[in-house]
């Protein structure tokens, strides 16, 4: 944690979110041991989530980010979820084939909603 | 006056022959991405589009974003996928979602697989056969994409399996059957019962998937992207329209997608960049970035300049 800190850049978490203000999602979720996870939901440049995890430093109201990672909506979220709806498409195909095997084995056809 | 001779009616023949015997069997279709690379640009980095309007972007920054060569064709190992993003998503689907409104139906994802007897038949055939066979089975229109094998998941094992995949509009909607509560398909008129009664006369296998899309084009991109192609022709056309969505019979037309920046709505235009940094444009390194704002100025020196007012037509490379 030490070393994390003295990697990190410190920022005052009211500053922070004062400058986030009037975008449309600001959370924060308590990770306990005085450290905070902030993730802001902005459509400033593109649809993105933006979430940092901080170390808050009550006595000095300043906060420590110790880890800052953006995730584009736009590219890799959006890689992301193509490659889930392909696993998912693909699980289909195999299911269609399972029963196309089925069928021309000679066995009985079965509607969709029984197999 | 035309010549009504036998002579001409034999090269008339002849002609119909030769075109017939370029035509390929399904079993010669090939996956797409399997041909030979005939450009040495393709999927090279190609330059940069974006917006140049900093009054409108907030910290004055350019919009910019890096676009790459691609020729564009399936058979293309290096630009196979980039041709599947855009008939996924920029052909197929905003022609399938506008046919949706206009039927006021869903689209539907249906896969035919064809009997053992028909495995012979030439592409062209085959394609007539199960656009015929779908009608029966009440798709009254939409897409098709042919594929030729399959990969067994056990043995990892590539065999030719022809079945073609579409996506399109039934009548009566398959709604019906998806909330069916258990009914005796058989004689139901609904898809299911369609469906059965084609299989018992044809042998073909249609089949309807249950789940209900996620995205039309996610779907038609990895269709796209696994389908096959006949090597041979240069214009293949892997996605076929037909029934009410053929290309003529939908009467709904598109503009071609633009590029536009996400800050102020502007269409992008050709940008240089005429600074001292570096840009990482290597797309699999990690610290590449797929779009930015870059500041304009470096060193007292505007660093992006226009280099064409012409918007650009599309995405760029993908």
């Amino acid at each position: 944690m030490v070393s994390l800190l003295g990697l990190c850049v410190s920022l005052s978490l009211a500053e922070a979110l004062e400058a986030n203000d009037g975008l449309p999602e600001v959370k924060e979720y308590d990770l306990g041991d005085d450290l905070l996870l902030v993730v802001v939901k902005s459509g400033q440049y593109s649809e993105h989530i933006h979430a940092v995890v901080c170390l808050v430093v009550s006595e000095s109201s300043k906060a420590f980010f110790l880890y800052d990672f953006v995730y584009n909506d736009s590219w890799k979220v959006r890689m992301f979820r193509a490659e889930l709806e392909g696993r998912e498409l693909e699980a289909e195909e195999r299911g269609f084939f399972e029963e196309v095997d089925r069928l021309r084995r000679g066995e009985r056809w079965k509607s969709t909603l029984e197999s | 006056m035309p010549d009504r001779s036998g002579k001409t009616v034999l090269s008339l023949k002849s002609v119909v022959q030769s075109a017939r015997a370029r035509e390929a069997l399904f079993r010669d279709l090939v996956l797409v991405g399997r041909g030979e690379v005939t450009n040495e640009k393709c999927d090279g980095w190609r330059g940069w589009v974006g917006c140049c309007q900093v009054d409108k972007h907030p910290n004055h920054d350019v919009f910019v974003r890096p676009y790459y060569n691609s020729c564009d064709r399936p058979q293309c190992p290096k630009c196979y996928r980039s041709w599947a993003v855009r008939l996924g998503w920029m052909k197929i689907a905003p022609r399938l979602l506008a046919a949706s409104e206009l039927f006021d139906s869903p689209v539907e994802h249906i896969i035919c697989s064809l009997p053992k007897d028909d495995y012979d038949l030439m592409y062209r055939d085959a394609k007539r056969k199960a656009v015929k066979i779908l009608g029966s089975c009440g798709v009254f229109g939409g897409v098709i994409i042919p594929h030729g094998n399959r990969i067994d998941k056990s043995t990892g094992v590539e065999s030719f399996s022809p079945h073609f995949h579409s996506l399109g509009f039934v009548s009566p909607s398959y709604d019906r059957c998806r909330r069916c509560k258990g009914a005796d398909c058989y004689s139901c008129d609904g898809v299911e019962g369609k469906c059965y009664r084609v299989f018992r006369d044809t042998g073909y296998i249609v089949k309807v998937m249950p789940e209900e899309r996620r995205t039309v084009g996610g779907t038609t991109f990895y269709e796209a992207s696994h389908a096959s192609t006949d090597m041979s022709k240069r214009g293949f056309r892997v996605a076929v329209w037909f029934g009410r969505c053929g290309y003529s019979n939908l009467g709904v037309k598109f503009e071609k997608p633009r590029f536009h920046c996400p800050q102020c709505g502007s269409d992008c235009g050709f940008l240089e960049y005429v600074g001292s940094r570096h840009f990482v444009i290597d797309r699999s390194d990690p610290k590449f970035k797929r779009q930015s704002f870059e500041p304009l100025m470096e060193d007292g020196k505007p660093a992006w300049v226009v280099r064409e007012f012409k918007p650009s037509g599309g995405f760029g490379g993908e």
